[in-house]
């Protein structure tokens, strides 16, 4: 407000008091009323402002997510004007703030749509809203309330495999075991004539109904076997130049990875030497072996939310792991440095009977050196330099 | 941020309508000011007619708020302005002699134009025209100010206002301030309209008229600071559209209509508001600060006397000896002591009445002052840090801490005091209790050892009663040694009685009720001996 003002008034209360005049006190009312008066209205009707963001909290890679903000004045008193600034991650292809000015009746209720893009992965948070206004003369600074914020999480991209032509004694994850121990109802073998004793289960009615006569389906025996991803987001073992892509390869093919492997309805899980700002290690990140869309959704979530780290090696990872592991375990190693301790940790890892798979993300160094050494330790390697280099193994 | 020439179309049509709507507000603020200061030459000139002026004023104002820009450029000497002012005061000057002149009727005003022919200055500048002059004058300038500040007010503005060395005083402040000097000097005129000006200027007396609030300009000093809120309210949006512009932020399309809405319901939420509250119940408070003004002035003028007189003297005194001159001598003026004017009363309110006025009053103004002073120092830190420099401040601080402490320990002193004589109290109530419950226990429910206390406490009383106190030194046998030369008879019961006290007393023993009975039967002989003493 004008410096003048307390002057003012002065000035009008002394004029009064030596003309003796009550009128002056007409016109300090009416000034200082206007100033009253505006304040309480600016912090009545912004404080009776109810604030809506309606949104999908969870997103694929390439949706758009469309968010929905609903103000409503609950009060009488009309709001004059009201400035709406929401801050929004500039990574998901909108302005950094989503700005608009409005005035809103009494009970007046207005919407805004938005549109946002999961162009990164990521964990991202919308908001806070805030809402300002002032009194009507502009006496007053604007006054501000902010709202709730909202967090987005954006998968990382997955890449739809059709086959993953992974070298391989056990093609991710069933083995065919020489001992029937268990029989697997996917893999079925061939049919034959109902015994006594057969399971009722096994009966295959259709052909049953074609025949004339029971049949009984024979199947493959098989044992389930497990498939743990150790992803390597140490920074210091990507090359410093293409750093970020090679992480964020790294992210792309552990998730694509878990997406194939849980869609064959085995297995997965994942140790990530990076951070997670949801847990308090700060080191690795776990996700024992599970099935399940559910387990896949909360793989997808972890590698949202992961950040390289510089603290944390694949050695010590691994080493620590694989013991827990069965045997017949396949190992996938997504990295983009290889030394020698890891292929003698590998070798150690293939030696307990498990099957290791390394695959080097992003511009490598020395590839061919790095898959001969590997193979001569039984290893196998794959090479993926960029999204592209998985084309093959898209649907 | 967007550069000025980014500003959009609609922000550009807004600004005209903001234009527009400002300098209607700004000539009809001047049209107020015209029958304000009209109120006041009415006091002098009865004859006067202020419509006439004011309604010039209007039109004079909006062309100055229009060509303001205009000359804005040119240099102060410059043949080209000069002969454009002067041209516009003259046709000025004719306009307020036609208004003032046609006042009076036409025929008055077609008797007066032959005049000028002979005596021109005398027929033609007369004292209405001199004074319409200086009120279309005062107008011309007044708007001429809001013309500066409105035309700042557009795109410049946000730019000005962040000017990172903050020397530029924001436009809308300067406006406030222009709107409320003006006021003030309106509220000034106002005053003097309410005093009787020929009896103060041939009598020097002041004598106040008893005139309602609106009259005598009351009206067009309250609708000037109306319009200049309203003024305020246009400007405050102008300015926030600008910045909202400049950020490219969209606006709600219906928000200036919006605007304009919720100011008008504001301002008339505000007249509404003010028109309940008090304003002619102070009990005397105009008074009591006039008179404090009063002899703060007499004061000022006393001590100015005093060193003049000083001066006068030494410069006399030098003068005589430097000419040999007369002194001369300086004559004290004579201050007018202003009579006391009592109101008479119209109607007899209730005696209560003009109280419960005055509270409500005095509460109301109360409050705003504080609030205003309090909401004035929270704006202008730097006061209150200059204030904390201040010696006396830190003085004030001392003491203030000094009686803080001093409160602080004598409400401890009071409250350990309450709590000890709460205590004392307590002490002595159970202890009466106590005794009560003594004075009304029942022996049959007491303990055999307690029966024992009781016919040995019973023999201390009784004894006691006959003047052989026992001494808080002595032991139970010593006391009955006392006992025993007082009453020989019973020597021997006295001693039992003692044995059996200071058993069923000290030792664990079992006391039976035969113990009781034995007892008993010593008391019951002592007891007869005692009575038996003369």
């Amino acid at each position: 407000m004008s410096g003048f003002y307390l002057p003012f008034l002065i000035i009008i209360l002394v004029i009064a008091a030596l003309l003796r005049d009550d009128f002056a006190l007409t016109l300090i009312y009416l000034f200082l009323g206007a100033f009253l008066l505006g304040t309480w209205w600016s912090r009545k009707s912004l404080h009776q402002i109810e604030h809506t963001r309606e949104m999908n909290q969870r997103a694929f890679y390439g949706e758009a997510i469309q968010v929905r903000q609903r103000f409503r004045n609950t009060g009488w008193l009309p709001v004059v004007w009201m400035s709406i600034r929401d801050k929004l991650p500039v990574e998901l292809g909108v302005p950094s703030t989503f700005k608009y000015i409005i005035s809103l009746g009494s009970y007046e209720k207005k919407d805004f749509h938005y549109t946002l893009y999961a162009r990164k992965r990521g964990y991202y948070t919308i908001g806070p809203l805030s809402l300002s206004t002032s009194d009507i003369l502009g006496f007053n600074e604007p006054i501000e309330v902010h709202g709730q914020e909202q967090n987005l999480t954006v998968y990382p991209k997955i890449i739809p495999f059709s086959s993953l032509e992974i070298p391989s004694r056990s093609p991710q994850g069933t083995l065919r075991h020489t001992q029937p121990i268990f029989e697997d109802p996917t893999r079925i073998l061939g049919k034959r004539e109902y015994v006594a004793g057969d399971s009722l289960r096994s009966v295959d009615w259709k052909a049953t109904a074609v025949t004339g006569n029971l049949q009984v389906k024979l199947f493959e025996p098989s044992i389930a076997l497990e498939t743990m991803a150790f992803l390597n987001l140490n920074s210091d073992d990507y090359p410093s130049r293409h750093q970020i892509d090679s992480i964020e390869l790294a992210i792309v093919i552990a998730a694509s990875l878990a997406n194939w492997v849980i869609g064959k309805k085995q297995t997965f899980g994942i140790r990530i030497n990076g951070t997670d700002p949801f847990t308090a290690n700060e080191t690795s990140q776990t996700i024992p072996p599970r099935k399940g869309q559910a387990h896949l959704i909360r793989i997808l979530e972890t590698l949202a939310r992961i950040q390289k780290t510089e603290k944390s090696s694949l050695n010590k990872l691994i080493q620590e792991q694989r013991y827990h592991l069965g045997w017949g375990t396949t190992l996938l190693v997504i990295t983009g440095q290889v030394t020698d301790e890891l292929i003698d940790e590998l070798y150690q890892a293939r030696r307990s009977g498990q099957n290791v798979v390394m695959i080097l993300a992003g511009p490598v160094a020395n590839v061919d050196d790095i898959r001969n050494r590997a193979e001569h330790f039984g290893i196998s390697t794959v090479a993926i330099q960029n999204e592209r280099a998985m084309d093959t193994w898209r649907l | 941020m967007m550069s000025p020439q980014n500003i959009s179309e609609e922000s550009q049509i807004n600004e005209k309508v903001f234009r527009l709507v400002s300098y209607g507000l700004a000539a009809l603020m001047m049209v107020c000011l015209a029958l304000t200061m009209g109120s006041l030459v009415i006091r002098l000139i009865p004859t006067w007619q202020s419509w006439g002026i004011a309604i010039l004023s209007f039109f004079i104002s909006l062309e100055r708020l229009y060509t303001h820009k205009q000359f804005r450029y040119y240099p102060f000497l410059n043949l080209e302005r000069f002969l454009s002012f002067l041209t516009r005061w003259t046709i000025v000057l004719i306009l307020v002699k036609l208004v003032v002149g046609l006042s009076h009727g036409l025929a008055y005003f077609l008797e007066q134009i032959p005049l000028w022919q002979k005596e021109f200055l005398g027929a033609f500048i007369d004292a209405e025209l001199v004074i319409g002059m200086f009120i279309v004058a005062a107008s011309w300038m007044l708007s001429g100010s809001f013309a500066a500040l409105l035309n700042e007010m557009s795109i410049r503005q946000p730019m000005l206002e962040a000017s990172p060395d903050g020397q530029i005083k924001p436009i809308r402040i300067q406006l406030l301030d222009l709107i409320l000097i003006s006021c003030a000097f309106l509220v000034f005129v106002t005053s003097l309209t309410r005093i009787d000006l020929r009896a103060m200027l041939t009598e020097s007396k002041l004598i106040i008229l008893n005139l309602p609030p609106l009259a005598g300009g009351g009206t067009s000093t309250l609708f000037y600071f109306m319009f200049g809120l309203t003024l305020l309210s246009q400007t405050h949006f102008v300015n926030l559209h600008t910045h909202w512009s400049l950020e490219n932020i969209p606006v709600s399309g219906n928000l200036s209509r919006d605007w304009a809405i919720y100011s008008i319901a504001f301002l008339l939420g505000l007249i509404l508001i003010v028109s309940l509250l008090p304003t002619n119940y102070s009990l005397g408070l105009l008074g009591v600060l006039g008179a404090i003004l009063d002899a703060i002035f007499k004061i000022i003028f006393y001590i100015a006397q005093g060193i003049m007189l000083v001066m006068v003297m030494i410069i006399g005194l030098t003068l005589q000896l430097l000419t040999s001159g007369q002194a001369q001598q300086e004559s004290m003026p004579q201050t007018v002591t202003p009579p006391v004017i009592t109101n008479p009363t119209e109607f007899v309110f209730p005696p209560w009445w003009p109280l419960v006025k005055s509270v409500f009053f005095w509460f109301s103004f109360t409050v705003l002052v504080i609030f205003a002073v309090a909401w004035y120092i929270k704006q202008h830190q730097e006061i209150l840090e200059a204030l904390r420099k201040l010696p006396v401040w830190q003085a004030a601080l001392k003491f203030w801490a000094w009686l803080r402490n001093t409160s602080a320990r004598v409400r401890d002193g009071l409250s350990k005091t309450v709590q000890d004589s709460r205590k004392r109290l307590r002490a002595q109530l159970s202890n009466a209790q106590y005794t009560l419950r003594s004075r009304l226990l029942n022996f049959r429910e007491l303990t055999p050892r307690r029966k024992v206390f009781f016919f040995y406490l019973a023999l201390i009383r009784r004894s006691e009663e006959t003047g052989l106190e026992r001494r808080s030194s002595q032991t139970p046998y010593e006391y009955a040694a006392t006992l025993d030369k007082a009453f020989p008879v019973v020597g021997e019961d006295i001693d039992s009685l003692t044995e059996a006290f200071i058993d069923a007393r000290y030792s664990r023993r079992e006391i039976g009720s035969e113990d009781v009975s034995l007892v008993k039967r010593y008391w019951n002989k002592i007891r007869q001996a005692l009575h038996r003493k003369p």
